[in-house]
């Protein structure tokens, strides 16, 4: 009986001694302590930026009109010289998404042809008032801080930047240039 | 010939050709081609280039087929042709087998697509086209869905050419349909393809703008994404819009529009669209062409300076109020100023844009509630005489381009800006069916000349003498025909021609008269002259007088002017719960013309107004609004705050025509619907709630309507006497548009069938009856011609769609699209003083003086200057004959002289 | 009357005369627009856009159609041109017999600036034009309206090398 008695101090034994150096639990202090997320795993949505900073959502809207719950609104603007938001002619100007609504399918980072909205590992998503549920393009968006999307350059079909730069540059064929 | 009732130029019908089509008999006719006897037996060809009223270009060559045709010498066996041909230039011919879905045309087509592609940016999610655009569709449907071209995309450098419309030439694929229609619709070949081979675009001369009223046109057909609209540039992708079948609010020819809507906001406006698959496309198949007014001018509702709510003056001030309290505070005002000063001392003045329910309601409040006729529409008429002229013109009227003409004579008119679309179909049918086209007057629309077989040139004012001489040249009277040549300056052979032409027993012709013209100073004279023409040229000859007034026809039909009833006076009394005795005034009303008059007399002390444009586009604006300051009461229904609503006691918010149902006659007299796209803004009201809450508060019967279809019911079955053909169908019709779209055999038929937005189905329109005017016996004395010396015009003048106007003033186009005033000369004017077009100059009447544009146009008469009224400072306000003008050029670089 | 007009133009207004021989030629006025357009290039050097909207008044058509075929022809120039204008076969023969590398020696050995088509001398100016109709002595060119073909560097330092020193 005494020896019934001693195996089973020793499993909690064991178990003590795991807890108290940490080593081997299957629980974690979570805030301190986060767990890793599988790359696939669909969170809270960011929008990406190319590396010079440019946005890559070129307010296409075909987000908006795949989401199944309607979660998504926006309102594209036209790009100026003094105003480059994105790489393409055109930008989100409003991008809101309602957390409340999304199911996190997924099928807006499916449907984007800019890959430039996609799903986090972010899954904190719990706010005190519904309003502050409604994520903007800010909220969103990848700033400098947060470091810039891993995705491959510009396409040059779609960038309109480049391409107009290098003409002005060349000039006009037809002009002289010597005396 | 046969039958010599049939003129000469009238082509016998052509004979039938039988063929095999994908395995089944069809039958088309001699000198069609494949694609539009496939598009009638349903079966789709893909194509980009080729496009049903315009020329066959063949160069986008995806309509390729396989096509069999019978050899003679293998006993007439279908052989394959050794190539495939393109379906939209290839006619039919008897026994050919065509194959619009064998393995060969299949791999024509998806080979096409590759190639269109090859230059083709991948740029969809920008495009504004993406989801309309017919590239995606038939790459879908067509294409490979991989491209095997893999070096560097051709790219041209964006030009910023025209305000309105937006050019991305890298995603053009070359169909060159813009360019033609700007040939052939528009006409004038204002863009072009430039450069060669690979290095093909489409553009302008010297990046200009596409200058033409019908241009934004370009953006419909434009099969990519390469012609866009500017105003719309981005705003919203066309799925996420809501389409609601309306009619244009800006155009007398009742073009049909689609409003394209979302969250209580208008995008964008464009001809109807049609479903195709499971959606709605615009840029198919359609004749459908939509002036740029209506196009770019229906979003003035959004305006910053709109008020929302209702308002009743409280001392100084306009206060906001309740609409119910608003209704109490009109009804007071209109019951003190009628016992004070009895009922014709008020008056009821509709806009020329209100519906035919809200000029039905005015009408009936006016002379049953208020006992008075006062209520009138016509205010753009220089005097109460052309009113009444107008009057007697809307009677004659008759005839429907659907019918199709033989001839048709044009008489003075600036048509393309006063009723585009019209002026478009007009033109097109008797270029396409080579009719031919006479122009007669002062002034001849520029649009028209240069497809003209004769122009009859003669001095303001002579107009009604030469109609009259035409009248009695017709009848044989060679001393008429004399005078006509020596008036006119016409040749006497071809003034035979003419006649010979006119004689002639015709299935049917048509007389056009714009009644725009100088404000309408000659109609008294012009209207009867050319009523006597008609009667000379006997029966077939039909007669469409043209206003720009959107609803001036309906206003008319529902009796919404002194002197005319809905309908019989008998059934009116009826319907309106008058007895035989009780009072009702027709005649006696003061015209709209007479009110500044009226009120500076004290005639009239109150004063209520649908709608607030009447009196801001009215020729004496500035006394009128003056005027108004007499007015013992003065109530308002209006968008916007401006200077006269400013002046009311009351003010009723309306709502605009994106919120509201009613009833549209167009200047053809055919019904459209217009149909509430938006809710109503804030607490704005339709015109004919605040009229049936006015006459209830007034103790007016018959008055408890629940919604516009019920005025629509009761004002129909009066006006339908005057209606041609059955109107049984319109009564089943509710207000909505019956949005039924035949679509038999899934979805791949163009039906000519589809009709939103009218009644025309049944072809129910408005036919009045009245007795034929006399030819007259004898022309009237010819007025005396005044010598011009060098430089010097005689003005003519009419309003211009474009023109201000107190309601497109607010729209995104007034914004955009900045016109200057401009001066149509003849070219022989403009050689004689060195002038081209383009250049400027000052013109100077009297002690006013303008700088204008020169267009050397074949239009106006020689020694005739015409300038469109309300572009810049023109204004002719308050003049009943030409004036006199000098015009002095201004030299390029230097200012204009100092006004003197 | 019309021609009065026309012969006030500042560019064509003296040739008037001449260019009525040749409309008169054709049924259409329009079909004289390449004779009309070679008339204003031998007298310009090349054809302007003031050019153009003249050319399009005598001939009564629309600017935009005059420039539509200006821009189709490489032979009509739309810029000024230097004194001696090279014309350079593109097209497939003379490209496979190294039209390329005849293009990058003129533009090195005459002083022609990268990505110009006219010399800092405005001596020559060249431009690469589609078949010239010369394809058994490619790569070939035209110099003002002489053709020489069978190019070499030493062949083209014969022809353009006498031409800089006539200047």
């Amino acid at each position: 009986m005494l020896i019934e008695f001693m195996k089973g101090f020793t499993v909690a034994g064991r178990h003590l001694v795991r807890y108290l150096t940490g080593k081997g639990s299957v629980t974690f202090e979570y805030p301190e302590v986060r767990r890793e997320q599988p790359p696939f795993f669909r969170g809270r949505h960011r929008l990406q930026r190319y590396q010079d900073g440019l946005e890559r959502c070129v307010g296409c809207a075909l987000c908006a009109a795949v989401c199944p719950s309607e979660a998504i609104y926006l309102e594209a603007r036209e790009n100026t010289p003094d105003n480059r938001v994105s790489a393409g002619e055109r930008y989100a100007e409003i991008y809101q998404i309602h957390m409340l609504r999304c199911i996190f399918c997924g099928f807006c980072e499916e449907a984007c042809p800019e890959n430039a909205i996609i799903m986090g590992p972010s899954y904190e998503l719990a706010l005190y008032k519904r309003t502050d549920f409604i994520m903007n393009k800010e909220d969103m968006l990848d700033s400098p801080e947060k470091g810039f999307g891993d995705y491959h350059e510009y396409d040059p079909y779609i960038s309109h930047v480049t391409e107009e730069s290098d003409r002005e540059a060349m000039g006009d064929p037809w002009e002289r240039t010597g005396s | 010939m046969a039958d010599q009732s049939v003129h000469p130029s009238l082509k016998p019908a052509p004979e039938d050709v039988p063929f095999v089509l994908n395995g089944k008999e069809v039958v088309g006719k001699k000198g069609e081609t494949i694609i539009t006897v496939a598009a009638r037996e349903g079966v789709y060809i893909p194509h980009y280039c080729w496009h049903p009223s315009l020329s066959v270009a063949g160069n986008c060559r995806l309509c390729l087929v396989e096509v069999h045709m019978p050899n003679p010498r293998a006993d007439n066996k279908p052989t394959p042709l050794p190539k495939p041909a393109i379906a939209c230039q290839t006619p039919v011919v008897p026994g050919m087998h065509v194959f619009t879905e064998s393995e060969l045309a299949k791999d024509c087509q998806s080979g096409m697509m590759e190639f269109l592609l090859v230059n083709h940016p991948l740029d969809c999610p920008i495009c504004d086209r993406g989801g309309e655009c017919m590239l995606q569709r038939y790459s879908m449907e067509y294409g490979t869905g991989h491209a095997r071209m893999v070096d560097k995309k051709r790219k041209f450098k964006k030009p910023q050419a025209d305000p309105l419309i937006d050019i991305e030439r890298n995603r053009c694929i070359m169909c060159t349909r813009c360019v033609r229609f700007c040939d052939e619709v528009a006409g004038e070949h204002v863009m072009g393809v430039f450069a060669r081979g690979a290095d093909n675009y489409i553009g302008t001369f010297g990046q200009g703008p596409v200058s033409n009223i019908l241009s934004g046109n370009v953006i419909d057909i434009c099969p990519v994404g390469c012609l866009t609209s500017r105003p719309f540039r981005f705003k919203a992708r066309v799925w996420e819009l809501v389409q609601t079948q309306s009619t244009s609010v800006w155009d007398a020819s009742g073009a049909k529009v689609t409003y394209w809507t979302r969250s209580n906001q208008l995008y964008r406006t464009t001809p109807p669209s049609r479903k195709y698959h499971e959606t709605y496309t615009i840029n198919e198949d359609t004749a459908e062409f939509i002036d740029n007014i209506t196009r770019f001018g229906s979003d003035f509702p959004a305006h910053e300076d709109r008020w929302e709510e209702s308002r009743v003056r409280i001392g100084e001030g306009l206060v906001p109020a309740a609409f119910r309290e608003a209704v109490r505070q009109a009804a007071r005002g209109l019951t003190r100023v009628r016992e004070q000063h009895g009922p014709d001392a008020l008056a009821v003045l509709v806009s020329p844009r209100a519906t035919m329910e809200e000029g039905y309601l005015a009408a009936k409040f006016a002379r049953t509630v208020i006992g008075t006729g006062n209520v009138d529409w016509r205010m753009s008429f220089q005097t109460a005489e052309a009113s009444d002229a107008a009057a007697l013109a809307f009677s004659h009227a008759s005839g429907d381009l659907e019918d199709g003409f033989d001839a048709v004579v044009l008489v003075n008119g600036d048509y393309l800006h006063q009723a585009p679309v019209f002026a478009m179909q007009v033109k097109e049918y008797a270029r396409l069916n080579e009719k031919p086209l006479i122009l007669i007057g002062h002034h001849h629309d520029a649009y028209f000349a240069p497809h003209a077989s004769w122009q009859l040139h003669c001095r303001p004012g002579e107009t009604a003498h030469v109609l009259e001489l035409l009248a009695l040249a017709v009848r044989g009277n060679d001393n008429a025909k004399d005078q006509l040549s020596a008036i006119t300056g016409a040749q006497a052979e071809e003034l035979d021609k003419l006649l010979q032409l006119l004689g002639h027993a015709h299935r049917k012709g048509l007389l056009i008269q714009s009644l725009e013209d100088m404000n309408g100073a000659n109609l008294p004279q012009d209207v009867p002259a050319l009523l006597g023409l008609k009667s000379a040229l006997g029966e077939a000859w039909d007669y469409i007088p043209v206003l720009r007034d959107r609803n001036a026809f309906g206003l008319y039909a529902a009796g919404a002017q002194p002197g005319r009833l809905p309908g019989a006076e008998g059934a009116v009394r009826k319907a309106w719960g008058l007895g035989e005795s009780a009072a009702l005034p027709v005649d006696s009303g003061v015209p709209a013309r007479l009110l500044a008059e009226k009120i500076e007399a004290g005639e009239i002390k109150g004063l209520l107004c649908l709608g607030a444009d009447i009196l801001h586009n009215a020729p004496e604006r500035e006394r009128l609004v003056a005027a108004l300051d007499k007015l013992e009461f003065f109530a308002v229904t209006d968008l916007f705050r401006s200077e006269i609503t400013e002046k009311a006691d009351v003010f009723f918010a309306a709502a605009s025509h994106l919120e509201r149902d009613g009833t549209y006659c167009d200047l053809e007299g055919n019904l459209a619907r217009l149909v509430e796209a938006l809710p109503p803004a804030g607490g704005s009201r339709p015109d004919w709630e605040v009229l049936a809450g006015i006459a209830k508060e007034m103790d007016g019967r018959g008055f408890d309507y629940s919604s516009v279809a019920q005025v629509f019911d009761e004002m129909i079955r009066l006006v339908a006497p005057d209606f041609a053909g059955s109107f049984k169908a319109l009564m089943l019709k509710g207000p909505r548009n019956d949005l039924t779209i035949k679509d038999p055999g899934g979805a791949r038929t163009r039906g000519p069938e589809y009709n939103p937005g009218d009644y025309r189905i049944d072809g129910a329109h408005f036919r009045w009856k009245a007795d034929p005017l006399p030819t007259p016996e004898k022309a009237s004395p010819a007025p005396e011609r005044q010598e011009l010396n060098e430089g010097e015009f005689l003005v003519t003048w009419g309003e211009h769609v474009q023109g201000s106007d107190y309601h497109l003033d607010r729209a995104s186009i007034a914004r955009l699209l900045k016109m200057a005033p401009t001066a149509e000369m003849n070219p022989e004017d403009a050689y004689r003083l060195g002038l081209e077009d383009g250049d400027r100059a000052v013109v100077h009447t009297g002690s006013d003086s303008i700088e204008v544009v020169v267009k050397v146009r074949r239009g106006p008469a020689p020694g005739v200057l015409y300038i469109p009224s309300g572009l810049g400072d023109a204004r002719f306000a308050g003049l009943s004959a030409a004036p006199l003008a000098r015009l002095e050029a201004v030299e390029a670089g230097k200012e204009a002289a100092p006004a003197g | 009357m019309p021609s009065d007009r026309l012969r006030s133009l500042p560019i064509l207004g003296s040739r008037v005369g001449e260019i009525e021989e040749i409309c008169a030629k054709y049924p259409d006025r329009r079909s004289a627009m390449l004779p009309v357009l070679w008339i204003a290039q031998n007298q310009e050097g090349w054809i302007s856009e003031d050019t153009m909207k003249e050319v399009a008044e005598i001939i009564g058509v629309t600017a935009a159609e005059v420039y539509e075929v200006v821009s189709f022809y490489t032979m009509f120039h739309q810029h000024p041109v230097g004194r001696h204008h090279i014309a350079l076969c593109k097209t497939l023969s003379c490209a496979i017999t190294g039209a390329h590398e005849v293009s990058a020696y003129i533009r090195e050995k005459y002083g022609f600036d990268s990505g110009k088509n006219i010399s800092r001398d405005g001596k020559f100016s060249i431009e690469e034009v589609e078949c010239i109709g010369a394809c058994t002595e490619a790569p070939a060119m035209l110099v003002g309206e002489t053709l020489h073909g069978d190019l070499t560097p030493a062949r083209i330092d014969e022809v353009l090398g006498s031409l800089d020193k006539i200047t």
